[in-house]
């Protein structure tokens, strides 16, 4: 039996991990009488949630009634069950509509988070999915001054991948991200000199108010979880180590694993991801640290398949970096008009303007050669593309890096400097160029799915807005790497109640998990932007009411 | 446009801060982020910096062009982003304080410890004691202030600005603190 004298702190909660999962579970858990403890091991607040697009997606929520649009929670598991695919845990699956919507509208009413409805942005498969809707399942919250937050104002996570000081609706309303030419930069600015919070910086803003001004939660920061003190087959505690120091913490109803995945782990992305690399990003505290203490005190593992959740291709733009590691920046410009992604036999392979599409293709084996000929991937486009467009944070008239972005005379020569078949490159492209000419993509469909056209699309050019040939002279070119979101295919198995579950099938006491150190059996084998920060959001919920009416 | 003056005083006399803060390469490695630099000319030279940009840090290439070395009072130069549309430029102005300082005393104990530690390690590091500068006076004093400017272009110019703005300050305090720090152990005053 672990020795008594040995605590540092005593407390009911403890939530391990500063993201929607750890401090939603805070506020629920101290509004339900208990003494709460937030140990985060980043020396700032909220996680990757922080980084994110803030978009939490959710049928039925709340706001849609009130907005006179209509959805069911019937209609809205239908999608999720198309989504999971037979991959799913269904009681799981249930409970992210279910307790989401408590939740959600819990936090609203209770926390002061000011939810609002994304306008007319679509689900990733309407209208072809099965219960999918056009508009009305995507929260983001209202922008929040960085001057709420007090002397936390600075410790809380800013996003080096979204625009900070602006919700969706201005972006689309501006262009989008390929109009990023007509964003109105003179606001932007104003914004951040204002520190005005939206997407995921600002949704986590809301969370710390509520839980460190409003409740005075205390949290403890570089503070890093290291093992979790077991009891007669429950957790009673944790160690964690904060400035080379042990502290020793104990936890009377329960310890939440909030601790995101293992993005930033040596080996686990390799096991469980299926692909050759992986690259982040995330904060590098996401080090799959739940995982290894939840397998510690017999936690299971389960898995669902990795092919279709939220994985991207990217880039490392050289001296870019955050929290001391290179920054990988997302890419979503294939799906630009003028630009097309092809692998090293110079084929396009996928709808490049949805990713949904190009995940499990870029995976695909080929069983005969032993390898996987979709990865690497490589973003091709013209000066079309590079009058009009952004290639990440480059605008148009900017240089982009040749340590970066090769360029060429022509295709030929292009193809040449990357490493990609030439001759074949030349006649992909005069395919493709003819599917422009027509604005009809015979081979993927490319710009069918509307969610994929907001996101990549061009909508002022006119015709497919995902569509443009690759015409004009010098073309460039650049290899892509695999660019994580922090979304991983495994995890801690848990129960309808966030229990961890052991490898023999019993929940084990004390212990909770929540967002992506559980294992993703509520979305099966897919993926919707939004069912991320969910996942987090709910897991923190159920964990904390149930560990509330705990008796230790 | 993002713009930020700041000023320190040090119990120098102005000569001595002026015949080291003439040489460019005497304070470039106080710049904020500084990673490195290299000489072109007696006036132009290139900083290599890590500073962040909002959220993310960036290491940025700037050449810098000395436009006005007016001594023992003012170097004037221009900035301009070898990879990014910015410029900018700055001033280090060397004068009378302007509030009294309180009375100078002679260094202490404890000073004169650190001084000799410092000597020791420069000379550890540099094979050489470091260069005596112009004795000060007991009573002499001396404002630094540092004036920076930076100016993103392009389309998102404000933007840019707006991230850069608060990076600005502490960088115009950092520097005019450590070449008054330095000047001060290097003469065993303070
Ligand atoms: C650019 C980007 C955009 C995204 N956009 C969206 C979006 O719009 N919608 C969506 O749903 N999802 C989105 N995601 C994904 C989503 O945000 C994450 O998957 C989600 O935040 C995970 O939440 P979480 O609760 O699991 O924990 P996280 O937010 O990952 O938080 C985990 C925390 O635990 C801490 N921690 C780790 N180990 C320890 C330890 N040993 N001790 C103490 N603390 C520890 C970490 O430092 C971290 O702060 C996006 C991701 C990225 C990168």
């Amino acid at each position: 039996m672990f020795n008594r004298r040995k605590w540092d702190l005593e407390t009911d909660f403890v939530a391990v991990g500063s993201g929607l999962g750890g401090l939603g579970a805070a506020i629920v858990a101290h509004d339900g009488g208990a003494k709460v403890l937030v140990l985060e091991k980043a020396r700032k607040l909220g996680g990757i949630c922080a980084y994110s697009g803030g978009e939490v997606f959710l049928p039925g929520n709340h706001l849609q009634a009130a907005a006179g649009i209509e959805d069911s929670r019937e209609k809205g598991l239908e999608y999720l069950r198309f989504l999971g695919a037979g991959y799913e845990d269904r009681a799981l699956q249930d409970n992210l509509v279910d307790a989401g919507v408590e939740a959600v509208r819990w936090f609203g009413e209770r926390a002061g988070v000011r939810w609002k409805l994304i306008k007319d942005f679509p689900d990733y498969y309407y209208p072809t999915a099965p219960g999918s809707a056009a508009k009305g399942r995507y929260l983001e919250v209202e922008l929040i001054r960085g001057d709420t937050l007090g002397e936390w104002k600075r410790k809380v996570f800013l996003s080096p991948h979204v625009p900070i000081g602006v919700t969706h609706d201005e972006l689309f309303a501006w262009g989008g991200f390929t109009g990023i030419m007509g964003w109105d930069f003179a606001v932007l600015g104003q914004r951040i000199t204002d520190d005005l919070r939206g997407f995921g910086p600002g949704m986590m803003a809301y969370f710390v108010k509520a839980a460190l001004i409003d409740r005075k939660i205390p949290v403890q920061l570089d503070c890093a979880v290291r093992e979790l003190i077991v009891d007669d087959g429950a957790v009673i505690g944790v160690r964690a180590t904060q400035g080379g120091k042990d502290l020793v913490v104990r936890a009377k109803k329960g310890v939440l694993l909030a601790t995101g995945g293992y993005d930033w782990h040596a080996s686990l992305p390799k096991y469980y991801e299926q692909l050759p690399e992986w690259n982040s990003m995330c904060q590098p505290s996401v080090e799959g640290d739940g995982f290894t203490m939840g397998a510690e005190v017999g936690a299971a593992v389960a898995a669902v398949p990795a092919n279709n959740l939220g994985l991207f291709f990217g880039y490392h733009i050289p001296g870019e970096e955050h929290e001391g590691k290179p920054l990988w920046r997302g890419s979503w410009d294939g799906g630009f008009p003028h630009a097309i992604w092809v692998n090293a036999a110079g084929e396009r392979f996928a709808d490049e303007s949805f990713y949904r599409d190009y995940l499990p293709k870029v995976r695909a084996w080929d069983g005969v050669k032993q390898r996987q000929p979709n990865f690497p991937p490589y973003l091709i486009f013209d000066s079309n593309f590079r009058e009009k467009y952004p290639l990440g944070r480059f605008l148009p008239s900017q240089d982009l890096p040749e340590s970066l972005v090769q360029r060429a005379g022509s295709l030929r020569e292009l193809a040449a400097k990357l490493g990609v078949d030439g001759a074949a490159l030349e006649a992909t492209v005069a395919r493709f160029n003819a599917f422009a000419r027509d604005g009809v993509d015979q081979d993927f469909g490319r710009g069918t799915y509307p969610w994929a056209s907001m996101m990549t699309g061009d909508f002022k050019k006119g015709g497919n807005p995902n569509l443009g040939p690759l015409d004009k002279p010098p073309f460039y070119g650049l290899q892509l790497r695999v660019v994580s979101a922090g979304i991983n295919a495994a995890g801690l198995k848990t129960n309808e109640h966030a229990q961890v579950l052991h490898v023999r099938g019993r929940a084990i006491g004390g212990l909770y998990a929540a967002g992506n150190a559980a294992a993703p059996l509520d979305t099966g084998a897919g993926y919707q932007s939004g069912l991320s920060n969910l996942r987090g959001l709910v897991g923190g919920w159920l964990a904390a009411r149930h560990a509330v009416s705990r008796q230790p | 446009m993002p713009e930020v003056e700041y000023s320190t005083t040090m119990r120098l006399a102005p000569e001595s801060v002026w015949e080291f803060v003439r040489d460019m390469n005497n304070w470039a490695p106080f710049l904020t982020g500084y990673q490195g630099h290299e000489i072109e000319s007696d006036t132009d030279s290139v900083w290599t910096l890590k500073g962040d940009v909002g959220v993310l840090s960036r290491t940025v290439r700037l050449k810098a062009h000395v436009t006005e070395w007016n001594g023992p009072e003012r170097v004037s130069f221009t900035l301009v982003g070898l990879d990014e549309v910015v410029e900018g430029g700055g001033t280090l102005t060397i004068g009378k304080p302007s509030e009294l300082m309180a009375p100078a005393r002679g260094p202490s104990l404890w000073r004169r410890f650190v001084d000799g530690i410092f000597r020791w390690l420069f000379r550890a590091m540099h094979g050489k004691g470091p260069r005596r500068l112009q004795t000060s006076r007991a009573d002499a004093a001396s404002q630094l202030t540092f004036k920076l400017r930076m100016d993103a272009g392009g389309p998102s110019g404000p933007l840019v600005n707006a991230m850069l703005a608060p990076a600005l300050k502490p960088a115009a305090e950092d520097l005019a603190n450590k070449i008054a720090a330095h000047l001060e152990t290097l003469h065993g005053v303070g």
